[in-house]
């Protein structure tokens, strides 16, 4: 019953959410995105917007970004050591 | 049209995997919210980001979530019934199973979202101390239940503590053991 | 699959494989392959790019895991390689773009852009590698993962 009813809840929500968009369009100031889609292929010789903001617009968005992915790895590897790792940890230097 | 009920599919695939009984099942829910969203790229023209996202979302992470699922074990608790033949009736299950200790047990074990199964068994104590499959064995005795929980394993860390702090309530006398020990060490 | 590996199939070092599986991913190993980089090197003509193309790269890690479980890849190998294209990644920007060379030189752009998108999609590649190895062949410190 309760799962019912949550999933009545979540439909609800997304019902409300996609009829309040639907119905009320905000318009944001159009300046920006109008000159990106106007001028990206003159600035950056790429042949699709989403890749001239990731690769020239907004390069450092991208640099920290594979900088997150680095820092989730190294987090990885300190949680899942591996055999050889272990082996140098423990004390007694015996591979369990 | 296709993209509205694609949408709503997302939606009710996202709620069954918070309201999945079992862990596994969540993730394939979310493997299969993950395809419908591939299948939505595709409706927008974008089919490179379909094959990307069913490779990660579908592959990638469901291998990861299965991965660590794996390491979940299931805890299995021996309820010994030694020389009583009475302990293995119908009766006496139902007695043990509504008794303040093993009502603490499983709700330590719900809260943790580890998975227990309670076994009763005929096997001696010694027996059940030398199989490692058991993590925790409990032996009704005169004036309470004794609890020997296994000394490999965090959860009855975990365990001793909670009936050190209230174990007087529920009569349980918690015991470590390590797997191997016979009775007299222990 | 070389010969040492179907000797130690054979000696029973391995479970056995299903034989489909075996063919089938062996097919379609050089297809995910291309794939990988047919969505990387097309980074500013489709809406795939480096990330897009990495992820495709990785399952390269996941069907070699599934037909052939031996951790023999070295996941240090490849986290290092992901540190030296991290590294790339860091530096070309920092060379061509904020200069502003790039916008300088029309002809290059192109060729910047592709540099980039194969410097990301290798990143991404390896260092999703490195997270599905680590998870797949991750045998357990003693007594952690008993709980």
């Amino acid at each position: 019953m309760s799962r019912f009813l949550s999933a009545i809840l979540v439909l609800g929500v997304l019902a409300a959410v996609l009829g309040i968009t639907t119905a009320h369009q905000e318009i944001l100031e159009p300046q920006l995105y109008l000159y990106i889609t106007e001028n990206f292929k003159a600035d950056t010789g790429a042949h699709n917007a989403v890749a001239a903001i990731l690769l020239n617009y907004r390069m450092y968005d991208t640099m920290f970004e594979a900088l997150i992915l680095l820092t989730a790895i190294i987090g990885m590897k300190q949680f899942l050591p591996s055999q050889e790792e272990l082996a140098d940890a423990t004390e007694d230097g015996k591979k369990r | 049209m296709i993209e509205a009920g694609t949408v709503i599919l997302m939606g009710v695939f996202a709620a069954m995997a918070i309201h999945a009984r079992l862990l596994r099942q969540a993730v394939i829910y979310l493997a299969v919210f993950s395809l419908l969203a591939a299948f939505l790229y595709v409706l927008y023209a974008a089919p490179e980001l379909a094959v990307a996202e069913a490779v990660i979302g579908s592959g990638l992470v469901t291998l990861l979530y299965l991965a660590a699922l794996k390491r979940n074990r299931e805890y299995t608790i021996a309820l010994l019934a030694e020389g009583h033949r009475y302990r293995l009736s119908d009766a006496y299950i139902n007695y043990m199973d509504r008794t303040r200790a093993i009502q603490e047990i499983r709700h330590f074990f719900e809260l943790r979202e580890l998975e227990s199964q309670l076994v009763f068994t005929s096997i001696t104590l010694n027996e059940a101390l030398a199989d490692p499959r058991f993590s925790l064995i409990l032996l009704e005795e005169r004036d309470g239940i004794a609890a020997y929980g296994s000394s490999d394993s965090y959860v009855m860390d975990e365990l001793e503590l909670v009936f050190l702090m209230h174990g007087g309530e529920s009569g349980v006398r918690f015991i470590r053991y390590t797997p191997g020990d016979t009775e007299q060490d222990v | 699959m070389s010969p040492e590996e179907r000797t130690a199939r054979n000696a029973g070092e391995l479970p056995e494989q299903s034989l489909i599986l075996e063919v089938v991913i062996g097919f379609l190993y050089p297809f995910m392959l291309l794939l990988g980089f047919h969505v990387i090197l097309n980074g500013h003509y489709t809406p795939g790019g480096g990330f897009q193309g990495g992820g495709v790269l990785a399952t390269l890690f996941i069907a070699r895991y599934v037909v052939f479980p031996v951790n023999d890849t070295g996941s240090e190998q490849l986290h290092l390689n992901q540190r030296f294209f991290l590294a790339l990644i860091l530096l070309a920007p920092t060379g061509l773009l904020f200069t502003g060379f790039v916008n300088r030189n029309p002809e290059f752009q192109s060729l910047y852009l592709t540099l980039m998108d194969i410097l990301i999609g290798l990143q991404v590649g390896f260092g999703l590698g490195v997270a599905v190895l680590r998870f797949a062949f991750f045998q357990g410190v003693g007594k952690v993962w008993r709980l």
